[in-house]
This record gives structure tokens, C-alpha cells and sequence, in this order.
């Protein structure tokens, strides 16, 4: 059993060598040749790989809809619309003041939990408790709320 | 190899990930859904999204057979056969880059996908590391320090010390606001100490004072230091 595992791991440190000093290499590739070091790499950089990337997954494995909503929040917070511009400004002035350090991407979850929230009027006060806690806290708050999920609606 | 045959490396490791390092996984995953709904805008972009990915996929590949080993005395002997620069890579930024939520992750598209990847410095970003390692430094260079953490190279020289650096031509307007974004990153990321070095490219002996600087500071900077040179 000893032996067995001694084996093991063994193989795992070979896997391992080989793995750094193939990280190894291609920095020194990187080195020698900038960018064009990957065609050692892979035969065809310029190919349709990209356009084809998951065609031949089956569709079930798509992204289910929490995914979608996730990430076309996050598209929209940080692209240069003035309402998400206003929320960065808020985001990272709250960051700042109060030496903390939320994320984009702490934001994008808790608005998506808000917009799975079914009842309008509890979903508008969802949101508008977000932006209070990213300190967006003056008189323009319940149009921003309102202009964010009227955004995040159209997003999604 | 065929550059699909990347799509099937980075399969296997969410799927060996999954049990051995969960947030790892998730990463991932997130990457592989992230290239999936790609839509390029420039045709620079395809190769930098290729380099970026077979970038992760080793980096991966490396840190599982790492966490894979049975004892700590196992992974600590692993962390040994590396440089120092490595090390600090492996032990310390790669595993916080994955487990943490990158909000600079989406606006990685963006940058990447708009050929923001100015082709002028990463000449003089790749010259310095030609440098370093002619005057026996070390450096490690990687996209995801790059994109996410403000770093254009890690560097070490006698002390075995890594720093990261950032190189800029940014113009002297720009100057003051990408310094302190870059010091926020950083702090951010908790890395230590950093050096932020701007030139001039029309002056031509910038190269040999940048790495001069650098290999200098990777010794002696002291910790919870963000220093600047122009």
C-alpha cells in the first residue's frame, strides 16, 4: 500500500516537473518572440477556434438563466451608461471613505437576487437598499433605482 | 496543437479541479463560458485570448498537481523547486486570483477584445525582461498579472525578492491617476510593495535607468512601499 502510494505520488511530482518547465519554456518563448511564440505552440492561432469554442457542446450545457442575468449585469455595470457610471462613482467613493472593499462583482449578485424578486414595488425597494448600502444615499436615489431596474430589465 | 485541443485541456481541469480545488472550478468554468460569448473587435484580440488561455491552462495544470499531493511536507518540496518569482506566483497570486470574485475579470474583455494591448509596450516590457536576465535577474511575466493586477512583470534579482512592476509611456496628464489606480490594484491585492516606472519614448537610455531601478528596488524596497520613477 506504502509502495502503491509512493508510486503515485512519483508520477505526480513527473506531471509536475513537466508542467513548470513547460511554463518555463514558453516564457522563454514570450522572451525570444513576443506574441508570435504561440505559433510553437498551436498550429492554427489564426483558425476558426474561437467562433467554434463549445459548438460541440450539447445545448443543455449552456449557461442556465442565473448565469445570463449575472453576466448581463455585470456587462451593464461596467459599460459607460450614466446610471452605472453614477453606481461606480458611488461604489468606489463608499470604498474610499469607508475602507472597504466591495466589487463590481458583489454588487452584480445581490442586483441579481433583486431582480428575481417578483412583487414590483419589493423589488424597487430591493435595489433601492443596495444602493444605500453602496452609499448612493441622496435625493436622486429612488430615479436611480428606478433607472437600474429599468435597465437591468431591458439587460437581461 | 490544434487550438481546440485547448477547449479540451480546459474541460479536464474544471472537471479534475471540481474535487481537488472547487474555486478553481468555478474559475474556469467562468473563463470557458467567458470565450464562449466572445465577439471580437479586433483582429489582434484572437492570439491574446489564445496566449491568456494556454496561459491558464498550464498555471492550472501546475498548481492541481501541486494541491494534489498527499502532505504538506510533499507541496512544500514542490514550492521548493521554484524560483522565487514562481513561488510567489504559484504560492501566493495565482491561488488568490481564483478565489477571488475579480471585478477587473469583466472589464478584461473589454481591453482585450479592443486591442487595448498596446503592442509598443509590451516591446519595451519584453526588452526590459531581456535585460533582467542578461544582468541575472529573473522575471515572470504573465497576462493574468497583467489584466488583473496592474503588473506587467514580476522581477528578483540577488535577493531573490520578487516586485512587481507596471511600465508606462502614460503622458505626465495621466500620469498621477493611473499611479494611484495602479497603487489601489495593488494594495487591493495585497502585494507588498510595487514599483510604477513611466518613460519618455523618445528618450533612448530610458531602458538601462528602468532596469537599473527595478533590479535595485526588487532588493531593497521595503515592504507597504508603492514607489514611482519618471
Amino acid at each position: 500500500m506504502l509502495n502503491q502510494q509512493e508510486t503515485n505520488s512519483s508520477a505526480q511530482v513527473d506531471k509536475f516537473t513537466e508542467a513548470l518547465a513547460s511554463a518555463r519554456r514558453m516564457q522563454q518563448d514570450w522572451l525570444q518572440y513576443g506574441i508570435n511564440f504561440l505559433h510553437i505552440y498551436v498550429d492554427d492561432v489564426e483558425g476558426n477556434w474561437l467562433e467554434n469554442w463549445g459548438s460541440d457542446e450539447i445545448s443543455g450545457s449552456d449557461p442556465d438563466p442565473d448565469y445570463s442575468l449575472l453576466d448581463s449585469i455585470k456587462e451593464f455595470l461596467v459599460s459607460e451608461d450614466h446610471v452605472a457610471v453614477k453606481i461606480r462613482q458611488a461604489l468606489s467613493h463608499k470604498n474610499a471613505c469607508a475602507e472597504t472593499s466591495l466589487t463590481l462583482f458583489d454588487l452584480a449578485i445581490n442586483l441579481a437576487e433583486c431582480c428575481k424578486i417578483n412583487r414590483e414595488t419589493d423589488r424597487l425597494s430591493a435595489v433601492r437598499d443596495i444602493l444605500i448600502w453602496v452609499g448612493k444615499d441622496d435625493p436622486e436615489l429612488l430615479d436611480l433605482a428606478n433607472n437600474l431596474i429599468e435597465k437591468l430589465a431591458f439587460g437581461s | 496543437m490544434q487550438a481546440k485541443e485547448i477547449k479540451q485541456q480546459l474541460n479536464s481541469l474544471i472537471e479534475q479541479s471540481a474535487s481537488i480545488d472547487p474555486n478553481l472550478a468555478k474559475k474556469l468554468s467562468e473563463i470557458d463560458r467567458w470565450v464562449k460569448h466572445i465577439k471580437l473587435g479586433s483582429l489582434t484580440a484572437k492570439p491574446i485570448v489564445l496566449a491568456f488561455l494556454l496561459e491558464v491552462v498550464t498555471d492550472s495544470t501546475i498548481w492541481l498537481q501541486i494541491k494534489s499531493l498527499p502532505s504538506k511536507e510533499e507541496q512544500t518540496a514542490r514550492f521548493r523547486q521554484m524560483t522565487a518569482n514562481e513561488r510567489y506566483w504559484y504560492g501566493y497570486l495565482f491561488p488568490r486570483w481564483f478565489n477571488s470574485t475579480d471585478s477587473r475579470f469583466y472589464i478584461w474583455k473589454k481591453k482585450m477584445m479592443s486591442g487595448e494591448f498596446n503592442q509598443v509596450d509590451n516591446d519595451i516590457i519584453r526588452a526590459i525582461a531581456q535585460d533582467i536576465v542578461r544582468r541575472e535577474g529573473s522575471f515572470w511575466h504573465r497576462y493574468i498579472a497583467d489584466l488583473s493586477m496592474a503588473t506587467d512583470l514580476i522581477v528578483s534579482n540577488r535577493q531573490d525578492k520578487p516586485l512587481c512592476i507596471q511600465v508606462t509611456s502614460v503622458s505626465e496628464e495621466f500620469h498621477r491617476q493611473k499611479y494611484h489606480d495602479w497603487q489601489y490594484i495593488l494594495q487591493l491585492w495585497e502585494i507588498e510593495r510595487g514599483l510604477f516606472l513611466s518613460y519618455n519614448p523618445r528618450c533612448m537610455d530610458f531602458l538601462d535607468q528602468l532596469i537599473n531601478i527595478a533590479l535595485y528596488n526588487s532588493d531593497h524596497l521595503t515592504a507597504g512601499k508603492y514607489i514611482r520613477f519618471s
